[in-house]
């Protein structure tokens, strides 16, 4: 459709999502943004957060840990390490990751912007599990 | 002429064979299946991410103080090859076929006096190299603990190839596997990973890097994130183009053996019919023989 954005997820292991959507709500490593039709140019980072898709009254939810963001002539291009549906937000998968995030804070010799985003991945996966 | 039962156990025991060869041709099949499927999966993404990164590449206006994985560090001096292979044998011209590729690669570099490091993934590479460059290898990676490659596998290696580059054990990297064109042809490929060489596509595609993006943080910052993923991904398309090129190289040549072998079959059961009537001939004349001498 012409008054949407296309948003395709990509994982390394499959294409997760395509589909035509009204805005995406990613968080970006600066801010959360809300990205509409017509939307400049952008690259971008996220972190840790989860990447809501609005088409209609619907929305799609999902997680994920961190990837990099494209948009350009109203195509939207996530490119994700690992993606989470809603309904896997229990998943075991979930904890390793969280407990990978633990590992890598106890070590002392990480930079501060690692620290804030293992934080990061830690709260979210909090957040879902509450 | 060989004995009826040294004919008869030679025909079990290639039957035999066959029957293993047959088996084995089914799973590569079945396995094949599923690598093909795993890389073609894993297609979009690493595509994306290249053009993202050409995008970018062209937007780097200050070459000094770009990151040294895309520009490299000037130098041309030691080289790091790392080999994809397989752990298991029975594969055809499959690893015969990368290693050739790599030792031509290795003795132009050699012929040239610079210096050579080699990290070999895989068992059966470094079987058919150490004999050879024993001194250039610095490290070797088996995959016999997992059954389908990780991500986290090629992240590993991709860690160990930037620590390495950081504290400038070597200047250019090169990275040997198989693609996977169909199952009766894989081509042996070399393809340079440090510093980034990025194909340029079709017109479109430089068109669309045209349009002014907004960057957050800085395209610097974003060049020094998405590189070292960028390698990590075409290492880990590399394993899993090698690993649909080793299930298919292993089913034509399960196919040819098995083919092969009911040809040998053949063989085996005419002899062992020709040689059986030529000893019943053999009795019947003399049982002739010894009732007309009497």
């Amino acid at each position: 459709m012409a008054d949407n954005i296309h948003l395709e997820i990509v994982t390394p292991k499959q294409v997760a999502y395509s589909k035509a959507v009204d805005s995406v709500v990613i968080s970006g490593i600066e801010g959360d943004m809300e990205i509409f039709k017509d939307h400049i140019s952008l690259i971008t980072f996220l972190k840790a957060g989860k990447i809501i898709a609005k088409a209609g009254s619907n929305a799609d939810t999902f997680f994920s840990t961190g990837g990099t963001v494209e948009f350009s002539n109203n195509k939207l291009s996530i490119l994700l390490d690992n993606f989470f549906n809603s309904s896997e937000f229990q998943s075991e998968e979930l904890i390793k990751l969280k407990q990978n995030a633990e590992k890598k804070l106890s070590n002392k010799e990480i930079s501060d912007e690692e620290i804030y985003l293992n934080n990061q991945i830690i709260d979210q996966i909090n957040n879902l599990k509450s | 002429m060989a004995s009826l039962k040294f004919l008869r156990n030679r025909i079990s025991s290639v039957k035999s064979t066959q029957k293993i060869t047959k088996a084995m041709k089914m799973v590569a099949a079945a396995k094949l299946r599923k690598a093909q499927q795993n890389a073609e999966n894993a297609r979009p993404y690493s595509e994306k991410l290249n053009s993202i990164i050409s995008n970018l590449k062209n937007s780097v206006t200050d070459m000094d103080s770009a990151p040294k994985l895309l520009v490299g560090n000037q130098r041309n001096e030691t080289h790091l090859c790392v080999v994809l292979s397989s752990d298991r044998g029975l594969c055809g011209g499959f690893n015969t076929n990368i290693c050739r590729k790599a030792k031509v690669f290795f003795e132009k570099i050699l012929s040239e006096k610079k210096n050579l490091k080699i990290i070999v993934v895989g068992s059966k590479a470094n079987d058919q190299l150490k004999r050879k460059y024993n001194q250039y290898i610095i490290d070797r990676i088996s995959l016999k603990d997992e059954k389908v490659v990780s991500f986290g596998k090629a992240q590993e290696i991709t860690d160990k190839i930037l620590n390495l580059f950081t504290r400038n054990e070597f200047d250019i990297c090169t990275l040997f596997y198989n693609q996977f064109k169909s199952v009766i042809s894989q081509i042996p490929q070399a393809q340079q990973l440090i510093p980034v060489s990025i194909e340029q596509k079709s017109n479109q595609q430089s068109l669309s890097s045209n349009s002014e993006y907004e960057y957050e943080p800085d395209e610097n910052d974003i060049l020094e994130n998405l590189l070292p993923k960028n390698i990590a991904t075409q290492i880990y398309t590399a394993f899993l183009e090698n690993q649909a090129s080793e299930q298919g190289s292993r089913m034509t040549a399960m196919d040819n053996a098995t083919r092969n072998a009911g040809d040998l079959i053949a063989k085996l059961t005419i002899n062992y019919n020709r040689t059986r009537q030529a000893v019943i001939t053999k009795e019947l004349i003399e049982i002739i023989s010894g009732a007309e001498s009497l």
